[in-house]
């Protein structure tokens, strides 16, 4: 933890190889953990990318609390995810409000389109938001159950017991999914 | 009693059996074969977190994460460059522009930079007139005088919408609010917490239902009430209620002249009134928490 305070600290004096370092860390585990929630690789990249502008543009007034500095990454992401909802669903109709993760539209992403991701990220939203962030925190960032304990503020027996029951709920939006 | 004992139990031989498979690679036949008094219970469960797992485990495209990283490089080298410089953390771009604007102001003693105040995108001086908001930017030092003068900024783009408006011009307009959405997702991004204690996540739902709010019907806002949003709430803390307090000062003009907009222009007026409210949600949001 002391290490990655100085890490930070660098990285808020705008060391350039401290900011490389936690990119590299964080770059793809952050992108799946917006991956999975809105199930859309290329606009999760774009919003990925965002995170880490913002994350350089308010360097300067995070505060070290003792948690993972990716705790701050992650409320950023999860910002980002939140915002990306509201303005795709609040847009008046004339607006940009069609559906991008057209296979037709990019026909170069078809090899890599991920139908599995679609998947899981439709039945993610079935889930009751607790859920969905130990879930995202869990498989997309392969964090461990004291981590997520930390990041969401709540104890470790309280993250097992929403683990236990999301994937409860997620076998079952699964299911549903393959039958419909 | 009992039941809950046994919840409790498969609760932490689940998370144990995860451990294994996502940190050690184990198999889900490895871990039935360890619990084998859980071994029914636990089959199921397991094969869809493996199955979720392997459905989580996208990696972004390379071609793309090369580009990312090298437009995040230089932005961090900007950064560094403008710290060594000492010109209060603004980007070089803003460098010329600023220098400008303190000529500007030794030259015309001060009568240029004040007739900027009133020019609109578009205009010669309306590079002065942000130039010269980015050195009182520079001058600001807390977090929350930040947060109100990028309010206050969002609201001066307002005041320029209007005039826009008033002259049909929508690409003024539709340049006018993306700043609006910048000033005001830095308010977010400068009041976010490093973690979420005490408080449950935002709601996240790509249903509209459930984020399309009272103020809104069949994706127009309707504009015969004033967002909840700008009501101020006792328990406000003096950052939001100042923000709940500008936010409606805002609205309130750009709803008038939305009401008096010829139809060609209130599309622009619509998508400026949306991320005006999105805006100060997410910017309200964040200070509150």
């Amino acid at each position: 933890m002391q290490d990655e305070q100085a890490l930070v600290k660098r990285a808020q004096e705008y060391d350039q190889e401290a900011f490389a370092q936690i990119y590299e860390e964080n770059f793809d585990k952050i992108f799946r953990y917006i991956a999975i929630k809105i199930g859309n690789q290329m606009e999760a990249e774009d919003l990925t990318q965002q995170v880490f502008m913002k994350a350089l543009k308010a360097i300067s007034s995070y505060k070290w609390k003792d948690v993972p500095f990716s705790a701050w990454l992650y409320k950023i992401a999860h910002n980002q995810v939140v915002d990306y909802f509201r303005k795709k669903n609040r847009r008046p109709e004339t607006e940009l409000n069609e559906d991008i993760t057209s296979v037709e539209d990019h026909p170069y992403k078809a090899a890599e389109f991920k139908v599995e991701l679609e998947e899981l990220s439709r039945a993610l939203k079935k889930l009751t938001h607790l859920q969905q962030e130990v879930i995202s925190l869990r498989f997309s960032c392969e964090m461990p159950i004291a981590q997520v304990a930390i990041i969401m503020g709540k104890k470790e027996g309280a993250i097992k017991a929403l683990q236990h029951s999301a994937i409860q709920a997620l076998r079952k939006h699964m299911v549903v999914e393959k039958n419909a | 009693m009992h039941e809950n004992k046994a919840e409790n139990s498969i609760e932490i031989v689940l998370d144990n059996c995860l451990e294994e498979i996502i940190c050690s690679g184990r198999t889900v036949e490895d871990c039935l074969a360890a619990y084998p008094e859980h071994a029914e219970e636990l089959k199921p469960l397991l094969t869809t977190a493996k199955a979720s797992y392997k459905a989580a485990s996208i990696s972004p495209d390379e071609s793309f994460k090369a580009r990312a990283r090298y437009e995040f490089n230089s932005a961090v080298a900007d950064m560094a460059q403008n710290r060594k410089t000492g010109w209060f953390n603004i980007r070089p771009v803003w460098a010329q522009a600023i220098a400008g604007v303190l000529i500007a102001v030794v030259v015309s003693g001060g009568s240029l930079v004040a007739a900027a105040g009133n020019s609109l995108p578009g205009q010669t001086l309306y590079g002065v007139k942000l130039a010269s908001e980015q050195v009182r930017m520079g001058l600001t030092f807390s977090q929350s005088a930040k947060s109100e003068f990028y309010a206050d900024l969002a609201n001066r783009r307002v005041d320029e919408i209007v005039t826009l408006a008033d002259r049909g011009q929508v690409d003024g307009i539709m340049e006018a609010a993306s700043r609006i959405d910048d000033n005001l997702d830095t308010i977010t991004v400068l009041n976010v917490k490093s973690t979420t204690t005490g408080s449950p996540p935002a709601p996240v739902s790509q249903n509209p239902e459930d984020v399309t709010p009272s103020y809104m019907e069949d994706g127009q806002i309707l504009r015969n009430e004033i967002p909840e949003l700008f009501s101020l709430n006792e328990e406000d803390t003096n950052l939001v209620a100042s923000l709940r307090q500008k936010g409606r000062d805002g609205y309130l003009e750009l709803i008038s002249s939305f009401e008096k907009a010829p139809e060609h222009i209130k599309p622009a007026l619509e998508e400026a009134l949306v991320l005006y409210i999105i805006g100060y949600e997410n910017a309200i949001y964040s200070a509150g928490q």
